[in-house]
Parts: structure tokens; C-alpha cells; sequence
């Protein structure tokens, strides 16, 4: 399986905005592409 | 003789916040659906249960702006032009391999609340799924226009919903109140992003990811859920 692990902050990767904490999840995978308020991190 | 009983407990939940003109979540769910499919090839003993949620990206867009993606990002956020425009030239290549098209040059920015609102009336109605693939297909492949309650009720009716109702609904914002529970409820969770996928509620997949990511999370999920006793 991929990568998995607690999210207890901020996760960033090279070409990616933070994802901050969410409650009680566990971030499964990388942090892929994805849109926010302000653009998309292409 | 061995004896094999295979209990399966309840179906695999996917919850999943998207906002209607987002690349990504367009492409993440071309990933994702890619990702079901494999995981449903091999093993298809645990039903995956998948519910879609509203997520606006730009509230702020007035219902009457001119413009695409880039004429939005270079005049709202002052992004550079040739900067934005690379960026876009990579994420149509990602859809491209993805088995889909993303036409930065054509796509209109938009607001989508009201688009949210035809996808909970469907939802309502016992196709959120067939009518947001629908939405999601005029706007991205067709280059139609999905703001207007003219042009959703036309939408919904190809869908096969009363058109007179569509309108209706739509301009008395009948299901506006569905679209902000769901935009609160990724606020508590701390969602600010999007595609985002929340499986059985503690596992969380953040943006466009590959498919294998999606397909290996189900199986060890289904794996979890069926106990074999011999």
C-alpha cells in the first residue's frame, strides 16, 4: 500500500501548498494536485 | 471436507468534496474511477459506497464574469500570464495521461454554486452520480455553460428532470442549504483543498491521486472486512 501516516500538521511536498491538520484522518498517499481558494498547484 | 465463510461486514464509504470547474478534482476523478475499477476487477466482495459532497473554490466569482481560468487567476489573484499558462500546459498533459482533456484555453471560470445546488437536487432525487458526470461533462468536454439556471435546467432535463421544476428549485435556491452543509462540514474538518477523499471516515486522500493509491486502500480495506474462518 502507499504511504500512510498520521496527520499531526502540515505536510508539504516539493510542488505542493501545505495541507493542514485534519481531525482525526490519516493521510494515505502523497499529496496530490489540488485546487484551493487562491489557484491550483499545478 | 474444509469449510469457507466468508462474512463480508458493511460496504467501503468514499466521501468526496469537489467543486464543479476544478482541474484536478476532474482529473482526480478520472484517477479515482480508474482506481475503483482495478480494485473491482480483482476483488468485487465488498461494495464501495461513494457519496459526493460541494466544495466551492471562488465564492467570490461574480455569476456574470467574462473570462477563463487564466483571465481570473492573471485579474483576481495577479498571477503572472506565462507562469500560469505553463502550469496549465502541465496539468492538461496530467489529464491527457489520465484519459481525459482539460481545454484551459476554452474553459470559462466559474461560479458554481448553483451547479451544486442541480447536484443535491439529483441527489435528492436518487442520481447525484449519473447527473454531477453529466454537469461535469458539458463543462469540461462540451465547453457549456453551467452557471446560468438556463443552462443547468437544460442539464437537468437532458437528465430527465421536469425542466419547469429545475428552474424552480434553482431560483429559489431550494437546495442551497445542502451545498453549505457540505462546504461547513469540510470547514470542520479541516479540508481547504480539493479533490479530497475521506474513506470510512479515517482515511483521508488529499488532491489528484494515482489510481493504484485508491485501488490498494480498497483492497486493504476489503481485505480488513472479509474474515475467512476454515
Amino acid at each position: 500500500m502507499s504511504d500512510v501516516r498520521e496527520l499531526d500538521g502540515s505536510v508539504e511536498t516539493e510542488n505542493q501548498k501545505p495541507t493542514t491538520a485534519l481531525q482525526g484522518l490519516t493521510l494515505v498517499g502523497d499529496v496530490g494536485h489540488a485546487c484551493d481558494g487562491e489557484s491550483c498547484a499545478f | 471436507m474444509a469449510c469457507v465463510d466468508v462474512l463480508v461486514s458493511d460496504s467501503i464509504k468514499i466521501d468526496i468534496w469537489s467543486d464543479i470547474g476544478c482541474p484536478w478534482c476532474w482529473i482526480g476523478k478520472h484517477k479515482f474511477e480508474d482506481g475503483l475499477a482495478q480494485y473491482r476487477a480483482k476483488d468485487s466482495s465488498v461494495p464501495v459506497e461513494i457519496e459526493y459532497h460541494s466544495f466551492e473554490l471562488h465564492p467570490d466569482t461574480p455569476v456574470d464574469f467574462v473570462g477563463t481560468e487564466l483571465d481570473w487567476l492573471v485579474s483576481s489573484r495577479g498571477m503572472p500570464a506565462s507562469q500560469i499558462r505553463g502550469m496549465m500546459r502541465n496539468a492538461a498533459a496530467i489529464a491527457e495521461a489520465a484519459g481525459t482533456v482539460y481545454d484551459y484555453d476554452n474553459l470559462k471560470h466559474i461560479n458554481s454554486i448553483k451547479a451544486h445546488q442541480l447536484v443535491h437536487y439529483a441527489k435528492a432525487r436518487g442520481t447525484q452520480h449519473e447527473t454531477l458526470n453529466h454537469v461535469l461533462k458539458a463543462y469540461f468536454l462540451q465547453l457549456r455553460g453551467v452557471e446560468d439556471v438556463q443552462d443547468l435546467a437544460d442539464l437537468g432535463a437532458e437528465m430527465g428532470f421536469d425542466r419547469d421544476d429545475v428552474v424552480r428549485s434553482l431560483e429559489a435556491d431550494e437546495y442551497l442549504g445542502e451545498v453549505q452543509a457540505d462546504l461547513a462540514q469540510a470547514r470542520s474538518l479541516g479540508i481547504h483543498a480539493v479533490p479530497f477523499f475521506i474513506v470510512d471516515g479515517k482515511y483521508g486522500l488529499s488532491g489528484a491521486q494515482d489510481s493504484s493509491t485508491f485501488a490498494d486502500l480498497l483492497q486493504k480495506l476489503s481485505d480488513e472486512r472479509v474474515e475467512v474462518t476454515r
